[in-house]
């Protein structure tokens, strides 16, 4: 019984963190959509509230957007590439796999 | 390798001198923007990034400027604070000219940080008699010009000048990519002929499909590309001109080139054999980079751009970038480019590991 | 040899009158659209709807020329004549038609939303080049997009980026026709036009070789 119950509460208490820690959930589709939806929101969300950051005198928030965006727009690119590869790695090792059975 | 260091010895150099460099002392706008012509006008001049309290207060001179002879100088000058000036202006009551009301600009003449200049400060109303001889001719002279490391000072824009080197730049990686992808294109046609495919030196690790990986992988950076310098010069455009569209040519020969990559990548897989369609893409990419060409001459023809250098010039005028501007955009042409091939090769890697994988290659 | 290539065109042509009248009907009903849509039309909505009907209508018109001939049957053609001979005669042809089809249009659309044209010459003029400028174009990309499955939806997106610049210049030119703009150095816009063209037809022969055989 404490066997089983260590067992599930490792399993349990393990999953979420290793979702997070994983190299796995940076190539999730989920990490993917967050990054594509900071991409789209972010001039959105920093144009609301009583502050508008992006016209305070000097305009410095703008550059910030600037730079944030072609960062995460890279960011994107390597992720979509990173996932591209994940993909392969798995292919040639199931092949390897295949061969040797 | 050298190269790829390079590319981000350089991008860190444009992040560090592009974000620290601090601007030149300018004028951001005084008060009361507006007064009757007659009368002794007290003027607050509003400064950004000035140290009006660095100097005395007999030193700095101010001027309320009508055009290139006629100004009239502002007398009793305190200094409220660093950014705060204020300065007294009898205003004759005859405008130079007869409207009925002129625009003047500010101009602040200031031993330690320059000279600052506001146009269209003060708007100055009159009846409607004119007389310039109230005007004193040729008064502005002996400014103090200060050469130091800064970036110049612009209305509206002020800091985003700094995306010159973040945005303006995706333009450049853009154009670059889309010329190797092209390039690629054309060698790919040239070596597609049994001929002239003997010529291909195979230990040099040259072949005929490494052409169309090369020219497809160039494409996508480019799409990458176009799409963050669309999307940054929106951002830039939104808070600088007040609308992210403008029809502006660099926006537009942007979005054409989008399309012509997107159909580019449509038409590579809408064919069975690779080959073909290979062979067709590469035709309709050279194709479509020539007919992208005729719109740098004329699309200037049909809309007035707010980009500077408009008459058709990709390239920045003189007067828009000064001398410390180019030690910092040059280096972020340069660095972001290398970084646009690096990435393109980074995915021609990977088609070329992924072909032979499947046995493609 | 062009001549009789020109003639095997409109006798293609006329044998299948079913095409060349659905596309008549296209420019009918799309005038009828702008009709029923807005009773008075705006100039400078005039000109742009304009633009509009004649390019869509020569797309559908254009995209035919390489399809309706079967892959042998091309493959035939291509040992019988010079592949650039069939090309030149095919934009011949497309040209001529875009021309008969740009004017039909001109005609139902001025007797049904009005005619703001102040300067029927240049035109014309426009007209004429307009027709040529989407010939090469359009004759070109549709020798491609016949090469693929899905060849109408292709030749609508292959085709916008590339007829970007010459479309632009017609319409500014109309709108100097029409007197929406004044410029009296059109002159400009033509040469551009005719270059447009001159560089178009280049890429077209040196390109061609590439795409007809398989």
């Amino acid at each position: 019984m404490g066997k089983i119950a260590s067992q599930t509460t490792n399993s349990v208490f393990i999953s979420p963190k290793k979702a997070f820690c994983s190299m796995k959930f940076f190539q999730s589709r989920i990490f993917f959509t967050i990054i594509l939806f900071m991409t789209i929101s972010l001039p959105t969300v920093l144009a609301q509230g009583n502050r508008d950051y992006m016209r305070e005198t000097g305009k410095i928030n703008v550059v910030i957007g600037v730079i944030v965006l072609i960062f995460l727009g890279i960011v994107v690119y390597v992720l979509r590439l990173d996932r591209k590869l994940t993909k392969l790695e798995h292919q040639l090792k199931d092949d390897k796999n295949e061969w040797t059975n | 390798m050298w190269w790829k260091i390079l590319s981000v010895f350089l991008i860190v150099y444009t992040l560090i001198a592009g974000t620290l460099v601090p601007l030149k002392p300018g004028i951001t706008y005084v008060q009361p923007a507006s007064a009757p012509a007659g009368k002794v006008l007290t003027l607050q001049l509003h400064g950004y990034n000035s140290f009006y309290t660095k100097s005395p207060e007999s030193e700095i001179r101010t001027w309320l400027q009508f055009d290139e002879q006629h100004a009239i100088q502002g007398e009793r000058i305190r200094v409220l604070n660093d950014t705060t000036l204020e300065a007294q202006f009898s205003i004759p009551s005859a405008l130079p000219n007869s409207s009925s009301s002129v625009m003047l600009n500010a101009i602040i003449d200031h031993p330690n940080d320059g000279v600052s200049l506001l146009p269209s400060a003060v708007e100055i109303a009159q009846d409607t008699f004119s007389s310039a001889a109230a005007w004193k001719a040729d008064v502005i002279q002996g400014l103090h010009v200060i050469k130091d490391f800064s970036y110049p000072y612009r209305n509206v824009i002020y800091e985003s000048i700094r995306n010159t080197y973040f945005h303006v730049p995706m333009w450049f990686v853009l154009m670059f990519l889309f010329i190797a992808s092209a390039w690629n294109s054309v060698q790919f046609l040239r070596y597609s002929n049994p001929s002239q495919a003997a010529k291909l030196d195979a230990s040099k690790g040259q072949s005929l499909i490494d052409f169309d990986r090369k020219a497809s992988a160039y494409a996508e950076a480019g799409l990458l590309f176009g799409i963050l310098g669309l999307v940054t010069g929106m951002l830039w455009a939104h808070y600088a001109w007040g609308a992210a569209w403008s029809n502006d040519i660099k926006q537009l020969m942007t979005a054409v080139a989008l399309l012509i990559y997107l159909a580019y990548f449509i038409l590579r897989r809408s064919f069975d054999e690779p080959e073909k369609g290979a062979r067709l893409a590469a035709v309709y990419n050279i194709f479509a980079f020539a007919s992208l060409v005729p719109l740098l001459y004329i699309v200037p023809r049909m809309f007035a751009s707010l980009h500077p250098g408009a008459t058709g010039n990709p390239a920045f005028g003189s007067e828009d970038l000064d001398n410390t501007m180019r030690m910092v955009f040059y280096p972020a042409i340069i660095g972001w480019t290398l970084m646009g091939f690096w990435l393109a090769q980074l995915r021609f890697r990977y088609q070329r590991i992924l072909d032979r994988a499947t046995g493609l290659d | 040899m062009l001549l009789t290539l020109l003639r095997k065109e409109l006798l293609l042509e006329f044998r299948q009158r079913y095409a060349i009248s659905g596309i008549v009907l296209y420019v009918f009903s799309m005038v009828f659209v702008v009709y029923a849509a807005s009773i008075k039309v705006q100039p400078q909505v005039w000109n742009i709807l304009f633009w509009l009907i004649v390019l869509f209508a020569s797309i559908n018109a254009v995209v035919k020329s390489f399809v309706q001939e079967s892959g042998n049957r091309q493959l035939y053609y291509y040992q019988l004549a010079d592949p650039a001979m069939l090309l030149l005669a095919k934009i011949i042809y497309n040209t001529l038609l875009l021309l008969v089809l740009s004017l039909l249009a001109f005609g139902t659309y001025s007797v049904v939303a009005g005619n703001p044209v102040k300067d029927i010459p240049l035109f014309a003029l426009i007209l004429l080049l307009g027709s040529l400028g989407f010939s090469i174009a359009f004759t070109f990309i549709a020798s491609i997009a016949a090469k693929a499955n899905n060849s109408a939806t292709l030749m609508a997106i292959l085709s916008f980026p590339v007829i970007m610049p010459i479309l632009l210049t017609l319409v500014r030119l109309s709108a100097i026709a029409l007197r929406l703009i004044q410029d009296t150095s059109y002159k400009r816009d033509i040469l551009n036009l005719l270059a447009i063209d001159a560089i178009l037809i280049t890429l077209t022969f040196v390109l061609f070789p590439f795409v007809w055989r398989d």
